[in-house]
């Protein structure tokens, strides 16, 4: 079957974007979960070890608070309170660490640092796996076992004000609440404000147990303007002020003989050098945790803070407001905040925290009696309990509190090494999952290179043997070979497996097609394989034809040498430098083949020039001459031109790791002082932009995307980035909804009068030029919507992207003759190095969340991610594009096949660092950094594949007339009903056959299966 | 090019004959360009103030020597500073930091210079139309030629790779900036040293010994 390059191409996208959903579903796992009960209750509580017949015994020891505040400031980092700068930042705080009775730890976060993945920490218990970063923008009810449930199964009342995330998690569990959202960055006075207007009514009324407080502010001036910024103290002193009243409250409040209360300072998270956090860096990861309440010890001066896990928060607080402990928690109880209590109650908090634990651990790990921790506390359990026997016969010689001492010590030290179990199971891979992606998306990959002559030919069309495949026993026979492969796998896997989860059509569906393409594969393989000796006079020219420039090795070798670099962790952080590198080695590789044609050609010229002289006449040179002089020096001047754009751009976003903390000029840019030179830098690109843009449009474009622009410019405004002359800088700010839904309307404008452009030039009349047209109105409408959704400080990007994009087509591209595939190569790292240049980086921190905000009055999912994921992608998509434009536009020109051979190109490039990496990721899966590096990389990557696969249908439509898909869907038709008869009777003995294999498959797998347990069983009754 | 070669080759040619038949006091009206004339001329010479000859003319050629000779020399210079500029540019589009460590990276371009510019200025002289034709495709005439295309490519190649390690996390003092570039730069160029015999070595049925 014949198929365009286009159609094949986007074709193979497509279904490796399957692959690749299919791999990182089992990639991301799937979090701890107990197989008992949904949620633990009291009665399922262990009893105290040989405490004899009392009817008490398996009743929780009294509480240890009464009430609880926790006052959860998002992003306070550790060093805001026990830092050098800590007494300045926080003094009351920092005087109560000191001083009072307190207890103060730095808490370890676990990475991804992102809010909602820490209030589910922070509740649960558990680590929430990687994947709940992408579940961030709609949280759903949080449904596993928690803290707050079980604080409202116990009748205690609850307060919460702050961030809206924990309403969405727990809705209805709270006697009272006020959110307030989180995503208008801008913002840091009034989501606080809108927390503390509260606290003095509340703080007066007893009807509360647990009252919540989460403060935002904090991270957005984190966010706004990094660490170290100026609004970081006051900030930090409110902060320290409501610590302080909440304080005075809660000691005013106490009376005599009542338990005492227990106020909570912590943070979620912490903040990176750049003020972002969702990595895995120190000054991101520790957060301070300060317990106060009158139950502890006086301290007597500063010590250093013992360092715990953020988890661990959950079983003591559990444990001390009596409830119990959460199923899935992970943490173990923090022994400082005991030490006031009795031994007995000591070791049976330790107990009831060690019991739960194991229970967690006999569940998740198949063989839990060999872990050290579950042996340890078997032992613990047992001496706890000659110790319970010793006590409640009344003896109280020191020689029972030493023995208690040591049973808490080997308590602890189970409760460590179980916790310490569990939170390594948390990375457990559904490698079946993922090898079924993985082999799926490289046997497309190796399809895809296989049809590398065949698409980039000259006709542009792909041979695909499929029906010739489809109708061979060895289909067949791998059909039932991965069948029964499958049903083996499914059958003796202990552990869930999504693959083994889906419904047996669509599985089925998955083998046959695997197998389809192996064959196909294969078919292909051997048509390549004697082509060589059968057509052997034709070798030499070939070869002569794939003569390689230097151009052609440095983009082979760029692309090669970034999909190995992927696999240092290293390089994926700092992947934006490997970026500019590579271009700014093409932009010189380019420089030099300008400067060869023109100084070349000249010597070249002048040379045959001298010797015939007088037979040739010479006035088309001379014409020439006048007209390319100030051409030559336009196409030798792009090439610097675009080295100076991107140093320039390069220093606009500091991105990666380990130079993002540089200063860089969108900073600079975004202080208030340099809100002017911001203004006139808007204002500049806005003109730039509509300058650049303009030419190509039909003038309904031209005054709509005019007005657009004016519409971007005010939008900016309204929001408050940049301000009009005649505007006071001390003017309320809005959302900016109206101004933005007003470019929103010229931007649908565009779009549909490109789109009419297109449709009329496709069927009413073959105008290439109408067609050009419209595409560049189409790529005006996104160039449009681009600028209403960058940053004010980010529109030089945008704008340095349209003039390089000018320059080049026009200088060099057209004018050095680079072919389609060249051409596409090119684009693609121009867009790769714009989504750095952007401010992007590997990280999820970077992704611009308040984007999806622009012209909305709340949150709507499908538009915001829209946007998101517009906004983040810019760069390429931007260039793709263009890509797709000057191919089409120079079509009439070049050969007609140009657009076919940009978009297999593109495919191409695209897959090979997707497959590439999800071995890589496959590989590396027990690497140190695979959460926080790897993980989000493996995230962005994916993205970009569907992304590309988008474009590549943009390409489809593009390539030719539409009589010709129709065509091809004809021909395919038509081949089907050639052999009806044939096809028929292979498919129903193919069926046959297969049900047959997994009938004796499954007889199989079933006597194989009962045979070892039963052995299993012969053997426990010997060991017994 | 090609009126400077002939140039010098006569200039030396006159030298030589200056030394045994010293008869080079018309070159003054002649011009260089005539020497082997005035070489001719001089064997019909007499004995008579052949020593005055002998005298004039070797101030002669040493003065022009010496004229050429430094005008030349100050035109090195010129190049050597002007490529010293064109490298640092060139590091600092490639992101170094501009202001921060700009002697490290002046640094960096000195000794890129000096593994490169300054054979090319050796070998070939301040003739640009010399270097372009040496470093365009297929420029390379003889095992000079071969052998500082060779070295000079290595050098930037070994300066290039050399900027790979610097984003990776291992802190070694050598992962520094200009550090590992210009011990990649060093590296380069010595592998050049040896790549370039062995090159030449194994396709010496194609390359002149001749400095064209």
């Amino acid at each position: 079957m014949k198929v365009r390059s286009s159609v094949f191409a986007s074709f193979i996208l497509i279904l490796e974007a399957v692959g690749v959903a299919l791999f990182l579903r089992g990639f991301f796992p799937v979090p701890l979960k107990s197989s008992l009960s949904s949620k633990s209750k009291l009665s399922d509580l262990p009893a105290e070890p040989l405490a004899g017949s009392s009817p008490n015994s398996s009743r929780l020891p009294q509480p240890l608070f009464k009430r609880v505040v926790i006052m959860l400031v998002d992003a306070l980092r550790e060093d805001f309170v026990f830092g050098p700068n800590g007494r300045s930042y926080m003094p009351y705080t920092r005087h109560l660490v000191e001083r009072g009775s307190s207890h103060s730890f730095v808490a370890k976060a676990r990475p991804p640092t992102v809010t909602m993945p820490r209030i589910k920490a922070l509740t649960t218990g558990t680590i929430p796996g990687f994947i709940d970063v992408v579940m961030n923008l709609n949280s759903p009810a949080l449904l596993e076992d928690n803290l707050v449930w079980q604080a409202k199964a116990a009748g205690k009342r609850m307060v919460f004000y702050g961030d809206d995330t924990w309403v969405r998690l727990f809705p209805k569990h709270f006697m009272e609440h006020d959110g307030t959202t989180s995503f208008f960055v801008s913002d840091y006075t009034e989501v606080d404000n809108n927390v503390t207007r509260h606290l003095d009514s509340t703080l007066k009324r007893d009807d509360w147990d647990i009252l919540i407080l989460h403060y935002l502010g904090l991270d957005h001036i984190g966010h706004i303007s990094g660490p170290h910024s100026s609004l970081i103290q006051p900030k930090l002193l409110e902060m320290d002020d409501v610590l302080k009243k909440i304080h005075g409250a809660l000691v005013s409040k106490e009376a005599e003989g009542s338990l005492p209360y227990l106020l909570v300072l912590c943070g979620d998270h912490g903040m990176s050098e750049t003020g972002s956090h969702g990595g895995s860096s120190e000054p991101e990861v520790n957060t301070p945790l300060v317990l106060i309440s009158p139950a502890f010890k006086r301290k007597v001066g500063m010590e250093k803070p013992e360092v715990v896990e953020q988890v661990d928060l959950t079983p003591t607080l559990a444990l001390g407001l009596g409830l119990p402990i959460s199923q899935n928690s992970v943490g173990r109880l923090i022994p400082g905040v005991l030490e006031e209590t009795s031994l007995r109650d000591q070791l049976r908090f330790l107990h009831l925290n060690g019991h739960q634990l194991s229970c967690l651990l006999k569940d998740s790990t198949p063989d839990y009696e060999k872990e050290a921790g579950f042996e340890q506390f078997r032992m613990a359990e047992r001496a706890h309990g000659s110790w319970m026997k010793l006590f409640l016969e009344g003896n109280t010689s020191e020689v029972l509190t030493n023995m208690g001492r040591k049973v808490l010590k080997q308590y602890l030290e189970a409760l460590a090494s179980m916790s310490s179990a569990l939170s390594k199971q948390l990375g457990k891979y559904d490698m079946y999952s993922m090898v079924a992606g993985m082999v799926f998306v490289f046997q497309l990959l190796l399809v895809l290179l296989l049809a590398m002559p065949e698409a980039l030919s000259g006709e542009a069309t792909v041979d695909l043997p499929v029906l010739s495949a489809l109708l061979s026993l060895p289909f067949y026979l791998l059909c039932l070979l991965l069948a029964s492969v499958h049903v083996l796998v499914c059958t003796s896997a202990e552990s869930s497996c999504y693959f083994c989860s889906l419904s047996w059509g669509l599985v089925f569906a998955a083998v046959a097609l695997s197998s389809a393409m192996f064959c196909i594969l294969i078919s292909m393989a051997m048509r390549r394989l004697p082509l060589g000796p059968l057509i052997h006079g034709k070798s030499p020219s070939r070869s002569s034809e794939w003569s390689l420039s230097e151009l052609d090795v440095l983009l082979l070798a760029g692309t090669v040498g970034h999909t190995l670099s992927l696999a240092a962790s290293s390089f994926v952080e700092e992947e934006h430098q490997i970026w500019y590198f590579l271009l700014n080695t093409l932009c010189l590789a380019v420089f030099q083949d300008v400067c060869r044609k023109y100084f070349r050609e000249q010597s070249a010229s002048g040379d045959e020039e001298e010797p015939v002289l007088p037979s040739r006449d010479c006035h088309p040179s001379a014409r020439s001459r006048a007209e390319v002089l100030p051409e030559r020096w336009l196409a030798l001047a792009t090439p610097p031109f675009t080295l100076v754009c991107c140093r320039l751009l390069r220093s606009l976003n500091q991105t990666g790791v380990q130079w993002a903390h540089l200063p860089d000029v969108g900073h600079w840019l975004n202080s208030s002082e340099h809100r002017t030179l911001l203004s006139l830098l808007a204002a500049f690109c806005l003109f730039l932009i509509y300058f650049l843009v303009q030419r190509r449009c039909s003038w309904v474009s031209k005054v709509a995307l005019a007005l657009g622009l004016l519409g971007v410019y005010s939008y900016r405004a309204a929001v408050g980035n940049v301000g009009f002359p005649w505007q006071r800088s001390g003017s309320a700010t809005s959302k900016g909804t109206v101004e933005a839904r007003f470019v929103y309307v010229f931007i649908l404008g565009i779009l549909f009068t490109g789109t009419k452009d297109l449709l009329r030039s496709q069927i009413v009349t073959a105008d290439a030029e109408l067609k050009s047209r419209g595409l560049w109105e189409i790529y005006s409408g996104l160039v449009l919507l681009v600028s209403l959704l960058f940053r004010a400080h980010n529109l030089p990007v945008l704008c340095c992207c349209l003039l390089i994009q000018t320059l080049m087509a026009q200088f060099i591209w057209k004018r050095l003759h680079y072919d389609a595939a060249q051409t596409t190569i090119m684009h693609y790292w121009f867009g790769q190095a714009f989504f750095y240049f952007q401010g992007n980086s590997n990280n999820i921190a970077t992704v611009d969340i308040s984007v999806g905000f622009v012209g909305l009055e709340s949150y709507v999912e499908a538009p915001a991610v829209f946007l998101t994921a517009l906004n983040t992608y810019a760069g390429p998509l931007l260039w793709a594009c263009h890509l797709v434009c000057y191919l089409s536009s120079e079509r009439g020109r070049r050969s007609p096949v140009a657009v076919g051979h940009g978009c297999y190109c593109l495919a191409l490039l695209r897959s090979v660092p997707a497959a590439a990496y999800i071995v890589l990721v496959t590989a590396l899966r027990y690497h140190l950094f695979i959460w926080s590096v790897f993980s989000p990389k493996l995230l962005y990557e994916s993205m970009h594949l569907l992304l590309t696969a988008g474009v590549c249908l943009f390409f489809i439509t593009m390539e030719q007339s539409p009589g010709s898909s129709f065509q091809a869907l004809m021909c395919c038709l038509s081949c089907l009903l050639d052999s009806p008869i044939c096809a028929f009777v292979l498919l129903s003995v193919g069926i046959f056959l297969l049900f047959f294999s997994l009938c004796v498959c499954y007889v199989l797998t079933y006597m194989c299966f009962h045979c070892v347990c039963s052995a299993n069983i012969n053997i426990n009754y010997l060991n017994v | 090019n090609q009126s400077h070669g002939v140039h010098s080759r006569h200039h030396r040619r006159l030298c030589v004959h200056g030394d045994r038949r010293p008869c080079g006091a018309r070159a003054r009206l002649l011009g260089v360009r005539h020497a082997p004339a005035v070489a001719l001329r001089g064997v019909r010479c007499g004995r008579r103030g052949q020593r005055r000859r002998l005298l004039a003319a070797r101030h002669l050629a040493a003065h022009q020597e010496a004229h050429a000779g430094l005008s030349r020399l100050f035109r090195s210079c010129v190049y050597f500073f002007l490529s010293c500029l064109f490298f640092h540019a060139v590091v600092v589009l490639y992101g170094a930091p501009l202001i921060e460590s700009a002697l490290e990276t002046f640094s960096l371009a000195v000794l890129l210079t000096s593994l490169t510019t300054l054979r090319c200025l050796c070998v070939l002289g301040p003739n640009v139309q010399a270097w372009i034709r040496v470093f365009s495709r297929h420029g390379a005439m003889s095992v000079w030629d071969t052998c500082l295309q060779i070295t000079v490519a290595c050098t930037l190649v070994g300066a290039w790779v050399g900027a790979f390690p610097i984003p990776l996390d291992w802190d070694r003092p050598w992962q520094v900036w200009p550090v590992s570039c210009s011990l990649g730069a060093t590296i380069g160029f010595l592998t050049g040293l040896v790549a370039a015999p062995a090159w030449i070595h194994y396709h010496r049925k194609q390359l002149t010994y001749k400095c064209k």
